[in-house]
């Protein structure tokens, strides 16, 4: 029992890790119809940049603080730059070019920090192990249990209660429109992107401590992603959380109980899900 | 011999806007019915719950023996129907006759053939010049269909449809946009339309209406109002209150 | 294109060996396999307007079952090479049922998804895969009466297969199944609403495209002489894509030619840096930025179109 129990808790510090990154790619979906292929890559800069910031002052709450501002701003970089004059072709194009710089970004980050497995060590205060139901858990996973769920508390209540939750809601469900009421919808395009990218940064950071950090973690993480947003469908917040449990908790399952089958797990949870409902959980329906 | 097209108590509801609501048709075979309302009375809808682009949330929808409640476009297409969309829906970067062969090719077996140049099937390129010259648009075979006029595209569109040789012809309004001239004439090529085909038409200009249809069916607000001959319909009250200023001309 | 540019490309490429250096020869008969790789991806792209970004798995896993039959023993190319072809369909029909029954952005993320999964099965299956080292010692495909081991003899093979691959991809560009790829490439709900079954005609499409690229596949193995899973990899099937798009997508002859460019600057790159990537994905964004109808449609300043 116990062990279910831990299991559990282990899936939902993952599913924690998956929501920051599915919540920022299912927003930039749903306003701008763009599925952002460097997302993994802003990822893994949250986690090298992470990895410096500790490295240069110490601590890893400045990092915390720091990183996600940064990589922030290169979303902020690629689409005001790059993004936006193909705002006058298909979204098609746009996807591609997000692709392109998944490769930029890639090797940029194998060449300035190299090519070596490099691991990060839980803050001191959090780098310990939490006696709990006759074992112990380690107490990191549990703050970031306790940060993803506030981010998604947070997330929710900012997207339903503020001014600017209610300017991005309408965004999604009708750009026309609320371009036509005034709204300056390039801006909040340009927001957007930038904010999701930087949740991106921070899930880097946070996981950096759990995950490790090395080359190649891009795509590992941007295709889990995926697999979260096609389960439970692109566009919404809710299906974001759900399907990051779904899949987080289906991950860490399978890795515990079928080693062997464990890299299928989660493809096979998305097939499943994908014969049902072809748009995803919580996605729209076809016809 | 029973209704080529029948929908019963047809239903279509999105989110919580109900854009369909116990819609019940008989078309009887050769028959030319026309469905005319005001702008949001689901005409449109009503066109693609038929034509399978749209699934009904209640009711049924029969073309002749068949029941094709909820089949997919193509293979309630396949079963003889054709229909025209309200906005030109067209493959604008081919010309029109590679848009009207392919048409043709739809209800044929060529397209199971991989290896012979499409060019080669003389058979297809000569009936689609056939349909575009009937539609008034020969020697514009070779023209990108983006850059035909708005009013040649409508005729176009109405080419496509008729390519199948369906046995039901949906057309949503035909002659949306056209000149009184473009007008006439796909008035008159409509009504030369031989009788093996049933065609039901949305419409907004009543010239076309009252020279087409021998039944009209009025929606409103999803549901139908008032079907009947052009007569009791334009006679109807019910009708009168709420479907006024589509000019309805003093026939004699 | 010309019509005689295709002709006159072959005669070209049949007399190469004979003049020029092995290390030419070499470099071409890798052009011809990428070449073959590129086109069975237009097929797809260029044509039906399926943007795959998982297409080297196709080639990957055709690839990998020349490998595994070599290692077995299993060396007459009758045998591979059909193997391939049919491991490369086949995983194209898997494929091909799931992803192409999403809509737009989601075929994409499922092509994606599913490459990356082959990948992390070939990493990690090392009993039968072979893992990160992959499978070695691949021998030349026994043919009677060849040695196929020396540069030209193989080469012909290669250019063969070329010829073969090119002539029928265009003649199924342009048959009426052909015809009907791009209509739903152009307005995929209006060929729906026409009768065709756009599904199984997308699905054909893939399988063909699968097939193609299994050739491909099988043919890299013979050359490379080794398979590691970084031809799995998600660059691996992003090159082939800038391939088709440099070149010119929906020509056949521009996704050929955007291989060759594609190579040739490899080869250059890698003697001067390690930054290939890099330069790969700074390539990817300035074509799509600059030149979206890739070197085809710079060349003949119009839309090249497939009809």
């Amino acid at each position: 029992m116990t062990f279910y129990v831990l299991q559990a808790l282990n899936g939902l510090a993952y599913s924690m890790l998956l929501f920051l990154l599915a919540a920022g790619l299912s927003l930039i979906f749903g306003l701008m119809d763009v599925v952002n292929l460097a997302h993994g890559g802003f990822y893994m800069l949250g986690a090298y940049l992470g990895l410096s910031f500790v490295r240069w002052t110490g601590s890893f709450w400045v990092a915390v603080v720091l990183v996600p501002p940064l990589v922030a701003a290169g979303g902020f970089l690629l689409e005001w730059e790059f993004l936006r004059p193909l705002y006058r072709r298909t979204h098609l194009d746009q996807i591609l070019l997000t692709f392109g710089f998944a490769f930029v970004i890639s090797d940029v980050v194998r060449w300035l920090w190299g090519a070596e497995v490099q691991s990060l060590a839980a803050p001191p205060g959090l780098d310990r192990s939490i006696p709990m139901l006759g074992t112990l858990f380690p107490a990191y996973r549990l703050f970031v249990i306790a940060l993803g769920g506030a981010l998604a508390l947070g997330l929710w209540l900012g997207l339903s209660r503020t001014r600017l939750g209610a300017i991005v809601r309408a965004g999604v469900a009708n750009k026309e429109m609320t371009q036509a009421m005034g709204i300056n919808i390039a801006a909040v395009f340009t927001g957007v992107f930038a904010f999701g990218t930087g949740l991106a940064g921070l899930a880097g950071v946070i996981a950096a401590p759990i995950q490790g950090v090395f080359p190649g973690v891009d795509f590992e993480t941007l295709i889990v992603t995926l697999i979260v947003v096609v389960v439970g469908g692109l566009g919404t917040l809710t299906g974001s959380f759900w399907g990051s449990l779904l899949i987080g908790e289906a991950e860490t399952f399978g890795k515990t109980l079928l080693p062997e089958a464990a890299l299928v797990v989660i493809y096979l949870v998305m097939a499943a899900v994908l014969l049902v409902r072809p748009r995803g959980l919580f996605g729209g329906r076809t016809r | 011999m029973g209704a080529v097209l029948v929908t019963e108590r047809l239903g279509r509801r999105f989110g919580g806007i109900v854009a369909l609501r116990d819609v019940s048709l008989e078309i009887a075979p050769g028959e030319r019915r026309a469905i005319i309302g005001p702008n949001g009375a689901g005409k449109t809808t009503l066109f693609n719950v038929i034509s399978g682009e749209l699934r009904p949330t209640s009711g049924e929808v029969r073309l002749g023996d068949h029941a094709v409640t909820g089949l997919p476009a193509h293979r309630i297409a396949r079963l003889g129907l054709a229909r025209t969309f309200q906005r030109n829906n067209l493959l604008l970067r081919l010309t029109a006759l590679e848009n009207v062969r392919l048409a043709l090719q739809a209800r044929t077996d060529d397209t199971r053939k991989v290896f012979t140049p499409v060019v080669r099937l003389t058979h297809l390129r000569d009936e689609a010049r056939a349909l575009l010259a009937r539609m008034g648009l020969d020697g514009r075979d070779g023209v990108p269909a983006r850059a035909l006029s708005y009013g040649e595209q409508r005729q176009l569109e109405v080419a496509l449809a008729l390519a199948a040789r369906p046995q039901v012809l949906l057309l949503d309004e035909p002659t949306s946009g056209m000149s009184p001239a473009e007008t006439a004439r796909m008035t008159a090529l409509l009504s030369r339309l031989e009788r093996d085909q049933t065609v039901v038409v949305i419409e907004h200009d009543m010239d076309v209406v009252f020279a087409l249809a021998d039944r009209i069916t009025v929606l409103h607000l999803g549901e139908v109002l008032a079907s009947g001959t052009p007569e009791a319909v334009r006679a109807d009250a019910r009708v009168q209150d709420i479907y006024l200023g589509a000019g309805t001309p003093e026939h004699p | 294109m010309t019509r005689a540019a295709w002709p006159a490309a072959a005669v070209v490429l049949a007399l190469v060996p004979l003049g020029l250096s092995r290390y030419v020869t070499t470099t071409l008969t890798e052009i011809l396999i990428y070449a073959i790789f590129a086109m069975s991806l237009d097929l797809l792209v260029g044509y039906t307007g399926l943007v795959s970004l998982g297409h080297a798995a196709f080639f990957g896993i055709a690839a990998y079952t020349v490998g595994l039959l070599s290692a077995h023993g299993a060396t007459a190319l009758a045998l591979t090479l059909p193997a391939g072809v049919a491991a490369g369909a086949a995983a194209a029909l898997l494929v091909g049922v799931f992803a192409l029954r999403a809509a737009g952005v989601y075929f994409l993320m499922l092509t994606l998804a599913f490459a990356q999964m082959a990948f992390a099965v070939a990493h990690q299956w090392a009993g039968v895969t072979g893992g990160t080292n992959g499978l070695a010692g691949i021998a030349r495909p026994a043919v009677p009466g060849l040695d196929l081991g020396p540069p030209v003899p193989f080469y012909y093979l290669v250019f063969i297969l070329f010829v073969a691959a090119a002539w029928l991809l265009r003649r199924i560009a342009a048959s009426p199944f052909g015809a009907a790829l791009v209509g739903i490439r152009e307005n995929e709900a209006r060929m729906r609403a026409m009768g065709f079954d756009t599904f199984r005609l997308k699905l054909g499409a893939f399988v063909i495209a699968g097939a193609a690229a299994g050739l491909s596949g099988v043919l890299f193995a013979y050359y490379n002489g080794f398979v590691s899973p970084d031809v799995l990899y998600w660059t691996s099937s992003g090159q082939v894509l800038i391939m088709v798009l440099l070149g010119g997508a929906g020509t056949l002859a521009g996704p050929a030619l955007g291989a060759g460019v594609v190579l040739v600057l490899q080869n250059l790159a890698s003697s001067y840096t390690a930054r290939w990537t890099l330069i790969l994905g700074a390539a990817f964004i300035l074509v799509v930025l600059a030149a979206p109808r890739g070197l085809v449609g710079l060349l003949t300043g119009r839309w090249a179109r497939s009809s």
